[in-house]
This record gives structure tokens, sequence and C-alpha cells, in this order.
């Protein structure tokens, strides 16, 4: 290379930069070019990759039943959309994802010590998915829920995470 | 059977005798050929000697062919749908022919590699075999451990019971705690939010082919690289002392045939007596109480149980780095081939191991029944007081190890050096990895709450 590097300007006689021979720029264009053909099979693998989430595993918004069918108070299991709903006592609605925040385990409502459990590390949560333990430091994440023609409705598109439990996670059906 | 007709008419005309003289020489040829691929002609008498190596990197050679073979016929047998996978499993238990047997097989090949690659880290670690310019190879060395343990972790979920699909739950979920892109990454291996068909997916291409394809590359760098280096390590020879050869045909290579004949044995009669565990069929509703990972990582998941999980995985990152950088670290090149370092080396080492013994689990016991500093401490947030506390005591416990072993208190003021106390605090890192995996096997019921075995 070095050699070429000195000898190429004056037997071509062209007006080519004394650091760059014709040989050393069309080197240098095919590793550039090799690795950008890198970068996009990369990109393209990773966009083929991460499309692969099967649609509908997770579904989208879920009609649970009556707004009348919730007593106050009452923790509901809905096994399809991997949520709990709760209904608080002023007739709130909640909807909390069963999975617990910490390291992805299904939580389990214990009706008789009104709390949710995690069997895996025994975290616990309150009615409201609040945390009270000190392994996890998150609430349970929820879903927003939607009320129509008097059904209750929830959407599954996303778990919502939160720090806390806030009033505003709770959704009111409209009055009349 | 004789092969004698193949042979040309002139060669079946010899006298008898020459014909036998001529057979085992081709043979030797080709055979000797095959070797001396993989070996050099002769080998250092010295490097023959089985209690230095325990022959465990060609034992681990052994069970990987092993998996392969096995991992081959388990794959005409197996359906990866979530559906299917489960039942698919069941039939090779229940109605194929030698199926429980071929799938024990590979299932404890992969148990017994992970404890293999295990002691032969640390016997390389030992023997500081990763002087004299072995750096490369024992970085090498890790990165097939990691892969070992991805593709025992990948091959996890296949058969699609309880067992699987929690464990792969909880340790994807540890994913989601890496910052910034930890939920993209963990959503990357699932396909999705949780563990579903795309994950089976994913995890089947893993496993088959993904997994294999770069650990049949390292492996044969690693091996390759053992030659480049001139052959395993060994102690320095003293001055005027020459070095004996033997010959590789027949004194390594029967040494190797008769250990890759026990580890078949070994593998193939605990096999026989202890089929593949498969429990019922995954639950997405009910995690089994207590759901546990695969027991090599039970360590860690002991660990979670006491600090936060980013704490975890940044001692888990401190841990790797600082074995990566030991060839860097430990440079005292004159001490290599020699166990423990040094006599001072072996005492530092027992004194690592046994205070692991004493510390890890009384550790154990007091954060299950006494301190609890999120209530000592309401003021601070949770992340410091299970997170970056914890961190930084444990990373305080190796370095006061450290300053103590290089005092010389413990040991009549004796000067130890550098590279011996590092031998210590070695001793202490496993033997508290191994205690901890213990713990998590053994000591943890319901809730996962702290009980006796017995």
């Amino acid at each position: 290379m070095k050699k070429i590097k000195e000898q190429n300007p004056e037997k071509d006689g062209l007006n080519v930069s004394e650091n760059v021979s014709r040989r050393d720029f069309l080197g240098m264009s095919l590793k550039a070019l090799g690795g950008l053909a890198a970068i996009e099979l990369g990109a393209a693998g990773i966009l083929y990759l991460s499309s692969r989430s099967i649609g509908g595993e997770f579904g989208g918004v879920m009609t649970v039943g009556k707004i009348e069918e919730f007593t106050p108070g009452s923790v509901v299991e809905v096994e399809d959309g991997n949520f709990y709903l709760i209904c608080t006592e002023d007739n709130g609605f909640l909807a909390v994802y069963r999975r617990c925040p910490h390291l992805g385990c299904t939580v389990n409502w214990m009706s008789n010590e009104q709390k949710f459990l995690c069997p895996c590390h025994s975290a616990t949560f309150g009615k409201n998915g609040e945390f009270n333990n000190k392994l996890v430091a998150r609430a349970l994440d929820y879903f927003p829920v939607l009320f129509e023609k008097g059904m209750v409705k929830v959407d599954t598109t996303a778990p919502i995470p939160r720090e806390k439990h806030l009033q505003e996670h709770v959704s009111f059906p409209q009055a009349g | 059977m004789s092969l004698e007709f193949i042979k040309p008419l002139r060669e079946r005309n010899l006298h008898q005798a020459e014909a036998v003289q001529e057979a085992p020489s081709r043979d030797a040829h080709v055979r000797n050929n095959l070797i001396l691929h993989l070996h050099p002609s002769r080998v250092p008498a010295r490097a023959l000697r089985f209690s230095y190596t325990w022959g465990l990197g060609g034992i681990s050679v052994v069970l990987v062919v092993l998996l392969g073979l096995t991992g081959l016929l388990l794959m005409f047998r197996y359906d990866p749908r979530v559906e299917y996978a489960y039942i698919s499993i069941q039939q090779l238990e229940t109605q194929v022919m030698f199926g429980s047997f071929v799938r024990a097989v590979h299932h404890w090949s992969a148990n017994f590699l992970v404890i293999a690659t295990f002691l032969h880290l640390v016997r390389v670690f030992l023997t500081g075999s990763f002087k004299q310019g072995r750096s490369v190879n024992w970085i090498i060395g890790l990165v097939l451990f990691v892969m070992v343990l991805a593709g025992n972790f990948t091959g996890y979920l296949l058969p699609w019971d309880q067992l699987s699909y929690w464990a792969i739950t909880v340790s994807t979920s540890l994913m989601a705690y890496i910052p910034l892109f930890g939920t993209a990454v963990r959503n990357f291996f699932l396909g999705g939010p949780q563990v579903g068909q795309a994950a089976l997916s994913n995890f089947y291409a893993l496993h088959v082919v993904f997994m294999p394809a770069l650990l049949l590359g390292f492996l044969s760098y690693h091996l390759w690289k053992v030659r480049k280096n001139g052959g395993i390590s060994q102690p320095l020879l003293k001055e005027g002392e020459k070095p004996t050869f033997k010959s590789t045909n027949p004194h390594l290579v029967n040494i190797e045939m008769a250990a890759g004949m026990v580890v078949l044995v070994v593998v193939g009669l605990w096999a026989m007596f202890n089929p593949a565990p498969l429990g019922s069929i995954a639950n997405p509703m009910v995690p089994p109480n207590p759901a546990k990972a695969a027991w090599y990582f039970l360590g860690l998941q002991e660990l979670l149980l006491h600090m936060h999980p980013l704490a975890v995985m940044a001692l888990l990152g401190v841990a790797a780095a600082a074995l990566a950088m030991t060839p860097w670290v430990d440079r005292d090149d004159h001490n290599i081939g020699i166990y423990f370092r040094s006599v001072i080396g072996r005492r530092a080492a027992v004194f690592g191991a046994l205070l692991a013994v004493y510390l890890v689990p009384l550790a154990v016991i007091l954060d299950e029944f006494w301190y609890d500093l999120p209530a000592w401490l309401p003021g601070l947030h949770l992340n410091v007081t299970v997170g970056v506390i914890p961190f930084f005591i444990t990373v305080a416990v190796f370095v006061a190890i450290y300053y103590l072993l290089r005092s010389g208190l413990f040991f009549k003021n004796e000067k130890i050096s550098h590279s011996e106390a590092l031998v210590g605090i070695f001793a202490f890192m496993m033997t508290s990895l191994i205690l901890l995996t213990m713990v998590g096997i053994h000591f943890r019921g319901q809730n996962m709450a702290l009980v006796l075995p017995f």
C-alpha cells in the first residue's frame, strides 16, 4: 500500500491528493460501503426480529360486564385479560395488572387478608395495588377503565407503570 | 466380520503375516493424523498429571458432543408450539422408544456441563493458568461459561411445564431492571410483554441454532488457542532443568479416552436411573409456590431476596469485570502452574472459603430475622436502603478481605503477596456463590421463607 501511495500520483499525472491514491480511495470506499451494508443488515435484522410479537396475545379493549354487577369493595379476577378488576367502596373501578412488578410472577388475591400476595418472593400489595413490602418499591401496574353504555371495559393494550397508587388511577362511571 | 474380500487380489495373496503387519500401520496413520490435528506430537510429561487438570476441559468437550447428538435426536420429536410443546415431551417420555433416556442424557449432560465448566474455571484460576500470554483464552473461557449458562437457560423453557414457564418469567423480568432499555430488551427476547408463543419460538431458535453455533465457534478457538499458547500451563522450569516429553499417542490419548469413557458411563447410568423432570403443564394463572429459577441461578435468586435487582446486577457486573481483568490484575508470572500459587496462597484460600462459610449463612439469617434497613432509615428511598447500601457493603467486604490478607495478621505476620491475596478473595467469592446456591436450593420453601430441608 505504502509504495503505491508514493508512486501513483506522478505515474497518473492526475491532480490527485498526495495522501490518497486511487487504490486507497477505492479501498476506503469499499470499507465504508461494507460498513454501511453491515449497519443496514443489522438494523433490518433487529426490525425483523422485533416485529415478532404476536398480535392479540395481549388483548385490546375488553368488556368485563355491567356496572351494576360489581359490588363495591369487591375484587374480581379476569383471567383472559391478565388483570384484577377492583370495585372500590365509593363505586370507582380500577384494573390492576396481575404481574408482580418485582419479577413478573402472578399475584394472588387473598380475600381473607384483603391483599395481593406474590408467591415468588412473598411481596404483598394492598387492595388498590399499592406496595407494602421492602422488595418492590412500586405499586401494581394498571390498565385504563372505560365505561360505555353501562358496561365496564378495560383497555389491556399496555399496562401503565406507576410509582404509587393515586386516587386519579380510579375511574368512576359518569352519573346517570 | 472380515473385510478381506474388498482388498485387491494382490494384497489378498500376500503372505498373511505381512498383511497383518501392514493393516495396523495404516489405521495408526489415519488415527495419528486425526489426533495430531488436535494435539502436538509430544507433550511435557508433567502436563499429563491427571490431578493437575482433572480432565475438566476434556470432560466438558465430551458433554458438549453428547448434548449435540442428543439435541439433534430430540429435535426430531419436539414441537415448538405452545399447544403441542408439552404434549410432545410427554409423548417422548411415555411412547417413544428410548425417548425418556435421550431426553435424560440431554438434561443431565447440560447440568453436568455447568458443573464441569465451573470447576474448570476454578481450576484455571487456582493454577494461575491465565498467565504468560493466556489472557485472551481466559476471556474466551469466561465467554464460553456464559454461553453454557445461556444455552441451558434457553433450553429451560422448551418443555413448557410449570417449572420452565415460571423460571423464564422470573429471569426475564430481571432483564427489565436494566436501566433505560431494560423493558425493550425483555420484550425483544420474549417477543411481547409476557412469556407466550413468541417467547417459545425465540428460545427454540436460540437454543437449537444460535447458541450451539456460537458455542462451537468459540470452543474451537478456545482449543486452538491452548496449542497456540504452547499447551496447557506448567510450572516454570528450575535453573538447568530439562523438560521431559512423552509421545501424545498413546500417553495423552489413553488418558483422554479413559476420561471420555468414564463420562459416557456416568452420564448414561445417571440418566437411566434419573429421568429428566417434567412438571405439570405451564399455567400462566398459577405460579407454583415457591417459584424458583433453574438451580444454577438460585444463588442469584437468593441475592434478589436481600437486595434490589439493580444492586444484584451491578454486583454481577463487577464480579464479571473482575474475573475478566484477572490476567491484568495478577501479573505475577513466576507462580504459574502451582495450585494456590504457594503454601501461603493455599492458606489464604482456606481462610477465604472458611470466612464465606461463616459470613454467608450469618448474613442470610440476620436479614431474614433481624436487620431491616428500610425501617431503620425511614427517610431514605427504598432504592438506597435495599439497593445502594447493600451493594457497597458487599463490595466493602471484598476490599476488607483483601487488606486483611495483605496485612498478614492471620498468618503470623508472614508476608502475603498480591497474587496470593487474590486467591483468598477468589475462594471467598466462589464459596459464597456455592453457599448462596445451596441456600436457594435446599433452604427456601413456601413464599421463599427460610426452612430446614430435613
